[in-house]
């Protein structure tokens, strides 16, 4: 019990810490309003009439919102966060304390999601109203799987950089491995959907864990069905717990040989 | 009961050298080059609790990277260390919650929130109930005179501001075992005086050990009672703090620790026993 309060605490402050931050959000209110009109001008080009791959023009503006959303309130602060205190050295601190640095780190970066959820919610659900309308396939019955799927989109992004934040206590820079995760979430998911990659690659593509932060709950959302949710979110889970081990481990392996910079 | 007891403690840092130009980083890709620094060598130390304890020695000598495996957050590549009867490898966490860390040079505290936010996080860490929070911010807060710091955002702070809400953060959770690693860094006198009366306290109240680093004579001469002295990561003196004063009466403590330090480098002593530095010379 107390152990649990402890990470919910750090949660509270972190969100704290959020809301005295908020000024960055409004900022990046200009870079998600960019985004999605750009691709969107893009993807109107592309469509003349029907749909493709499955997708209607609606569809796929709706996607793509979905996508960037959940990429910009799981983005890459925790990373960065990681790679600053290792360089600093203040991660003697956190490793000082009984706490996990693992969930230490977990709790700090989902107490940042609250504020980034309803902003970027909020602003996701006007931008899709206004360029494409009501996206009709939705219904309010596919609300609770669908925040189920964000949920472990955010858990396996958090995880995935986690494992690249703990490879700094051991390489000088990972900023090379980022940028290949980030590579592979783009392509497999986050810009196109994984029906629209040649055929030989879907197959690939779905046994690999990085269409499951972006293609998944966006797929779910603007195509839902019980036997969707049913497909993607188990092994959405299964990736997400995978992610959690790997990290776990990686980090009792690395612990040891993690020299604490300065003082 | 013992708080330190170190045998043969040894760290031995393992970096990658880099030569210059692209041909040596091609090399280096292949075959990656080390180079070891030995910062612990063998060390044997043992500290009764309750003690004040100075551990002093030249910038590099190893004291922080002693500090932190007796923390638990560096492993030791060799040799043995229990602080209060615990391994603080093995057992780090279970540790964690008897001692108390204050690196001078770094800070635990909340950049942009106020020092309140970050008591109310350590005190969840640290399973510490609400009311008794409370109580231990108000005794904390009266002590160290931080009145309204406790309410400003930490960025907004002055260095001695924040070093006291530091210091104060670490003793919340009521450590048994202090590391100070350079607490007085880049404070006013009157502040210094301040944080040594604090920690003094402390330790004539609840006993509580301290094990101090500093490269100010005042903190050793005022604070401790045992002076532990390092040098390229070996021990080389140990002695109560008076009976360096008594062998070396009129010399200023400064003068004394220069000494020491000038001694084990190699250097001439002569020069440091030379009371009148330049910048006392009369106007
Ligand atoms: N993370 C690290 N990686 C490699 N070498 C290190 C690391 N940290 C310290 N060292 C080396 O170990 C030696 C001891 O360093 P340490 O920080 O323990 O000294 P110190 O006594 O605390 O010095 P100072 O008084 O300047 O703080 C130095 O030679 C330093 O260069
Ligand atoms: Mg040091």
């Amino acid at each position: 019990m107390k152990a649990l309060r402890k990470y919910y605490v750090i949660a509270k402050v972190s969100f704290t810490n959020a809301l005295a931050y908020r000024a960055s959000v409004f900022s990046r209110f200009g870079f998600f309003t960019l985004y999605i009109y750009v691709f969107m001008s893009l993807w109107r080009a592309i469509y003349q009439e029907g749909a493709v791959h499955g997708y209607s023009y609606a569809q796929m503006v709706w996607y793509l919102i979905m996508t960037e959303f959940v990429s910009f309130f799981c983005g890459a602060e925790i990373l960065q966060k990681m790679n600053e205190e290792v360089k600093s050295g203040s991660i003697a601190y956190l490793l000082g304390r009984p706490s996990h640095y693992i969930f230490y780190q977990l709790a700090n970066s989902l107490g940042q999601v609250p504020l980034n959820f309803v902003s970027f919610g909020a602003l996701a659900t006007v931008l899709g109203l206004l360029f494409v309308g009501p996206l009709h396939s939705f219904t309010p019955l596919e609300l609770a799987p669908l925040l189920l799927s964000i949920l472990l989109s955010i858990l396996l992004n958090f995880f995935f950089l986690t494992l690249i934040g703990l490879t700094a206590f051991v390489l000088e820079d990972n900023l090379a491995l980022y940028l290949i995760y980030q590579k592979l979430s783009f392509m497999l998911g986050m810009f196109l959907p994984v029906e629209f990659l040649p055929a030989w690659l879907q197959p690939v593509a779905k046994n690999l864990p990085f269409s499951y932060i972006y293609w998944a709950p966006a797929k779910i959302f603007v195509n839902y069905s019980p036997a969707l949710c049913l497909e993607l979110i188990p092994r959405q889970a299964a990736w997400a717990a995978a992610a959690a081990a790997a990290a776990l481990l990686c980090y009792q392996l690395s612990i040891r040989r993690l020299q604490v910079n300065g003082g | 009961m013992q708080a330190i007891n170190a045998r043969n403690l040894t760290k031995t840092y393992r970096t990658r050298v880099k030569s210059e130009g692209l041909g040596a980083s091609f090399r280096a890709l292949a075959k990656p080059e080390y180079k070891e620094v030995e910062a612990v060598k063998q060390v044997d130390l043992s500290v009764e609790q309750g003690e004040i304890l100075a551990f002093i020695g030249p910038n590099g000598a190893g004291k922080s990277t002693f500090i932190k495996m007796l923390c638990g957050i560096l492993h030791p590549s060799g040799g043995a260390v229990s602080v209060l009867g615990l391994s603080p490898v093995n057992e780090r966490r279970k540790l964690a919650l008897r001692i108390g860390t204050v690196f001078g040079q770094k800070s635990q505290l909340w950049l942009h929130l106020p020092p309140l936010d970050s008591f109310t996080l350590l005190a969840a860490i640290y399973e510490i109930g609400e009311a008794e929070r409370k109580r231990r911010v108000d005794e904390l807060s009266e002590l160290f005179a931080l009145g309204d710091f406790l309410r400003t955002p930490v960025r907004k702070l002055s260095l001695g501001q924040r070093v006291r809400c530091e210091v104060a953060a670490s003793l919340l959770h009521e450590p048994e075992l202090l590391f100070l690693d350079e607490p007085t860094i880049g404070l006013d006198v009157v502040v210094k005086q301040a944080i040594r009366e604090l920690i003094l306290r402390r330790n004539r109240e609840r006993g509580t050990t301290v094990f101090l680093t500093s490269h100010d004579p005042a903190d050793i001469e005022h604070l401790c009672q045992r002076a532990v002295v390092i040098d390229h990561g070996a021990l080389v003196l140990d002695s109560p703090v008076d009976k360096l004063k008594s062998d070396n009466p009129g010399t200023s403590m400064e003068n004394i620790i220069a000494a020491i330090f000038q001694q084990e480098t190699g250097r001439p002593l002569e020069a440091a026993s030379d009371d009148t530095p330049v910048e006392e010379a009369p106007v």
